[in-house]
């Protein structure tokens, strides 16, 4: 049986143990590849560079990681908080994420005139929503977990993710999503 | 995996977490040689004690060689002799190495001790 991540930490603490580390990368670096990919609008290049920095930054505050909590999660948030600097420091890389691809959907599905709306609703919710969105569905992580990567109270997360679906519901009824004009104001801003 | 609403309300509702669903069960990326990149990347590990005692004690060696050397300066041609004639003991106490049936012998232990020995040889060479 492979060793639980909590184990493979305490090896890369305790003797800067390189092999463990490496298997800690193996087994996360898909999720956090695909967290980054989401938020870079699909720039694999970007995000794949964003990732190796998070990994390396996560290696260098290992000591500081609440084995209380799951691996994953701390990583994303490292991830995270990383995206949202470099953000800050390069205004060039794309400001609003789209979490969910809409080509990524089957083409018997994207056929349905209810699942076309609910794609192009999600390239319209607002990118909090879609970051809660993809942690939720994509991820697979609680709402709680939701909260601690992005650093915001839990209630706000379940603000985010009931107000995304009230958005598919809504364009699943009338079309566009009502989120689509406040989008647009922040993409002016 | 948790939803906004454990019990959906309506058949769109129910559709709509479908969806979601399908949309995110995607294959996990492959490797690629990423975590390779990554170990790649990682700060070099820090001296150990014993690596740092060595390079201490190399330095002091280096610099007390080179003070005695300093001291000693005219009495080069002296060393030289010495030096000279210390190789020539060297290649003395080598010559019945030079004997066929010995270096035969020698071949011989050294590939028995491979044998025994290449299992850890190997992980030596390959790590």
């Amino acid at each position: 049986m492979s060793p639980e991540d909590s184990a493979l930490v305490a090896r890369v603490i305790a003797c800067d143990d390189r092999a463990a580390f490496g298997e800690l990368v193996h087994r996360h670096q898909s999720a956090v590849r695909r967290f980054l990919r989401s938020l870079t609008r699909g720039d694999t290049a970007l995000a794949d560079d964003l990732a190796q920095d998070t990994f390396v930054l996560a290696y260098r505050s290992l000591g500081r990681f609440d084995r209380a909590s799951k691996f994953v999660t701390w990583l994303l948030g490292i991830a995270h908080n990383y995206w949202r600097n470099a953000q800050r420091r390069q205004r060039s890389i794309p400001l609003e994420p789209v979490h969910l691809d809409a080509e990524a959907v089957p083409s018997a599905t994207r056929s349905s005139d209810l699942q076309h709306d609910l794609a192009a609703a999600l390239e319209h919710l607002a990118p909090e929503e879609q970051t809660a969105v993809h942690l939720s569905f994509q991820q697979g992580l609680s709402h709680r977990e939701i909260a601690d990567v992005l650093g915001c109270p839990l209630g706000t997360v379940k603000t985010h993710l009931t107000r995304s679906k009230e958005n598919f519901v809504s364009s699943s009824r009338h079309g566009i999503p009502k989120a689509d004009a406040r989008f647009t104001r922040r993409c002016a801003h | 995996m948790e939803s906004p609403k454990l019990t959906p309300d309506s058949p769109d509702d129910a559709r709509i977490e479908a969806w979601l669903r399908m949309n995110s069960a995607a294959e996990p990326l492959a490797d690629v040689g990423f975590s390779a990149r990554v170990l790649a990347a990682l700060p070099p590990p820090p001296a150990t004690e014993s690596e740092r005692r060595r390079t201490w004690l190399c330095i002091v060696g280096a610099m007390s060689g080179a003070i005695l050397t300093a001291a000693q300066g005219s009495r080069w041609s002296e060393a030289a002799r010495q030096f000279a004639g210390l190789t020539t003991e060297f290649r003395a106490a080598f010559t019945p190495v030079a004997d066929p049936s010995l270096a035969v012998g020698l071949a011989f232990a050294a590939a028995a001790l491979a044998f025994v020995y290449w299992r850890e040889l190997r992980a030596r060479v390959l790590n």
